[in-house]
């Protein structure tokens, strides 16, 4: 198999029909209008309401499974580590699909399905208690307090580390560079949480924090010391977004943006063209993809402000949440092929780290099913399904927080700005994969 | 009273972005065809302008015709920089790709293609011919694999 010049999928989905691009346009502005005139005036999701799971509350609780679930995932990590580490420098080592597939693209349905299974089987988390543990410490406990303030701040940053390696980083497909990256996520948070406490891996780890948020939108959700089956839009709603989360979105969003727009003509003709290291280009790329996300929708939120008797930098905060659904919109529509193709070729890879013909897990045998992708029609109905539907979801969960927020006669106005702002990220979203 | 004064301030805003943005969309559509065809001087890539002259252009609209003409790419490969610059080629499940490539330096061309892929040595000064198709639907790269660099993307239905 050739290696492909970006990413670890030698074949990208084909361009979005231009008429869908329009159909989906249109779609999501008359929606958007329609929810922003005719739509409720009163909250409607004040409590999270649902259903309480008392018994799958005790199953999740009890130690026994949580000592199992994490040392499965414990268990699964190690054995990536070792195909990382002992396997050879080839695509069909597992631990390129392992990282930028399973990992990065796997953990949003898991994050969805299972709420928040991610942070409870975090094996930094796991690692870190172990050593504390054996250090007779409690885990909570660091040397240094984190300030509050910081929030998601670290994972911010560590995001943008996360696309750059996958997006600019040169060689990013083979092992030299994947260690240093994964042993510096190693040693920067589990040393990090024994300098702050456990709370570090919360603040910094950019999967977890990544995982997390996506869980806001889970159909579980942990409200007192119940999991509840929760309606996603009353769970979302009830999210109270960290300092920072701004910033993480942003990133989320701006890099999986600029992901579709290194596959423009226009991009590759001007970073070829250019005498400048590309290099360079990914990375300003990259950085201006997420300042104009989160510069955009700061600035549309902050608008409430005139309206609503808070000060107006607590608006964005306030309103992050209904990004969210237009996060998960991009990202589906990127990167639902990659996961279903890319990720049963790692589930096979999986079986022989090393490259010795071992069949571990009775998979290695087994072919990659890419009948999908003789269906172009139906990924690009899919598409622009996800993009649409999560802008549709955004705008509701947006009206939900502004008639919460602003005062009943005010909140069509204040919510203007922001609603413009979610229509151009949808358009943007759109055209990205029409790819010109 | 203000509820229906609202209501037809809305649907003309919606009629109003909804042109604007039908309009704008149509100015985006327009755009890479012509930054397409400067630089696709030796190839006959971009769409409306070159149809005519050329007979490997297949237009999008006619499959009928397609799987019987190959599609030919030149590639011209001189001072670190590729003619066609990562220009985009519409193509057929199953329709032939001809590459002639000259180069100025030894080059090895890769071509993804759904399946294995497609491999060809180019030595400096030499011109060289390689032909493959592509087994499925997808958006492949055509790469120049000592330069990093992207010659062409083919989109075949």
């Amino acid at each position: 198999m050739l290696i492909p010049l970006h990413g670890i999928a030698s074949r990208r989905d084909l361009p979005l029909p231009f008429s869908f691009v329009v159909a989906g346009a249109v779609l999501a502005l008359v929606i958007s209008f329609a929810i922003l005139i005719f739509a409720w005036r009163t909250p409607r999701f004040k409590r999270v309401g649902g259903r309480d799971l008392p018994r799958v509350t005790a199953i999740v609780d009890s130690p026994v499974v949580k000592l199992i679930a994490r040392a499965l995932v414990l268990a699964t990590y190690a054995w990536a580590g070792l195909a990382m580490m002992a396997g050879q420098d080839l695509l069909t080592n597992p631990i390129f699909g392992f990282v930028f597939v399973w990992m990065w693209v796997g953990l949003v349905p898991i994050s969805l399905l299972l709420g928040q299974f991610w942070r409870a089987t975090n094996p930094l988390r796991t690692i870190h208690r172990g050593l504390c543990a054996i250090a007779r410490v409690d885990p909570e406990q660091g040397l240094i307090s984190l300030p509050a303030g910081i929030g998601v701040w670290p994972a911010a940053i560590g995001l943008f580390g996360f696309g750059w390696l996958e997006l600019v980083q040169p060689d990013r497909t083979t092992l030299a560079v994947l260690r240093v990256w994964a042993l510096a996520w190693l040693v920067i948070l589990v040393l990090g949480a024994i300098v702050f406490g456990q709370r570090w891996i919360g603040a910094a780890d950019p999967f977890e924090v990544y995982a997390s948020t996506i869980a806001q939108m889970s159909i579980f959700r942990r409200v007192g010391d119940q999991l509840r089956l929760v309606n996603p839009l009353a769970g979302l709603n009830a999210w109270r977004a960290p300092p920072g989360a701004t910033a993480v979105v942003a990133a989320l969003l701006g890099s999986t943006a600029f992901d579709s727009f290194t596959n423009t003509s226009w991009w590759i003709q001007t970073v070829q063209n250019s005498a400048l290291p590309t290099v360079l280009w990914g990375t300003a790329g990259l950085l201006t993809m997420i300042i104009i996300v989160f510069v955009t929708f700061s600035l549309g939120a902050a608008w409430m402000g005139r309206y609503g008797d808070r000060p107006a930098w607590e608006y964005p905060r306030l309103m992050v949440g209904s990004l969210l659904p237009i996060v998960l919109g991009y990202v589906v529509a990127h990167y639902a092929t990659l996961l279903i193709v890319e990720g049963q070729r790692v589930a096979i890879n999986f079986s022989d780290p090393l490259g010795r013909g071992w069949n571990t897990f009775g998979s290695a045998e087994m072919g990659v099913n890419s009948a999908i992708f003789n269906h172009p029609t139906g990924i690009a109905v899919m598409q622009a399904c996800a993009i649409v539907g999560g802008h549709v979801f955004g705008i509701i969960c947006a009206h939900e927080k502004a008639v919460a927020l602003l005062p009943p006669d005010r909140a069509v106005r204040g919510q203007l700005p922001l609603l413009l702002v979610m229509i151009g990220y949808t358009c943007a979203g759109l055209l990205l994969l029409f790819s010109p | 009273m203000s509820r229906s004064t609202s209501t037809i301030r809305g649907a003309l805003i919606c009629g109003g972005v909804a042109l604007g943005l039908l309009l704008g969309g149509c100015s985006a559509t327009a755009e890479p065809q012509n930054t397409a065809s400067p630089s696709a001087v030796s190839t006959p890539s971009a769409p409306s302008s070159s149809a005519a002259e050329s007979p490997t252009w297949v237009p999008p609209s006619s499959p009928a015709l397609s799987s019987d003409h190959p599609l030919t790419i030149n590639i011209v490969i001189a001072k670190g920089k590729t003619i066609p610059n990562g220009v985009k080629y519409d193509m057929r499940v199953g329709q032939k790709v001809i590459l002639n490539v000259t180069s100025d330096a030894d080059d090895e061309i890769h071509a993804h293609t759904g399946g294995a892929g497609y491999e060809m040595q180019v030595q400096a000064g030499k011109p060289a011919k390689g032909s493959f198709t592509v087994d499925s639907p997808g958006s492949f790269e055509v790469e120049s694999h000592h330069l990093d660099k992207i010659i062409a993307i083919l989109n075949a239905r």
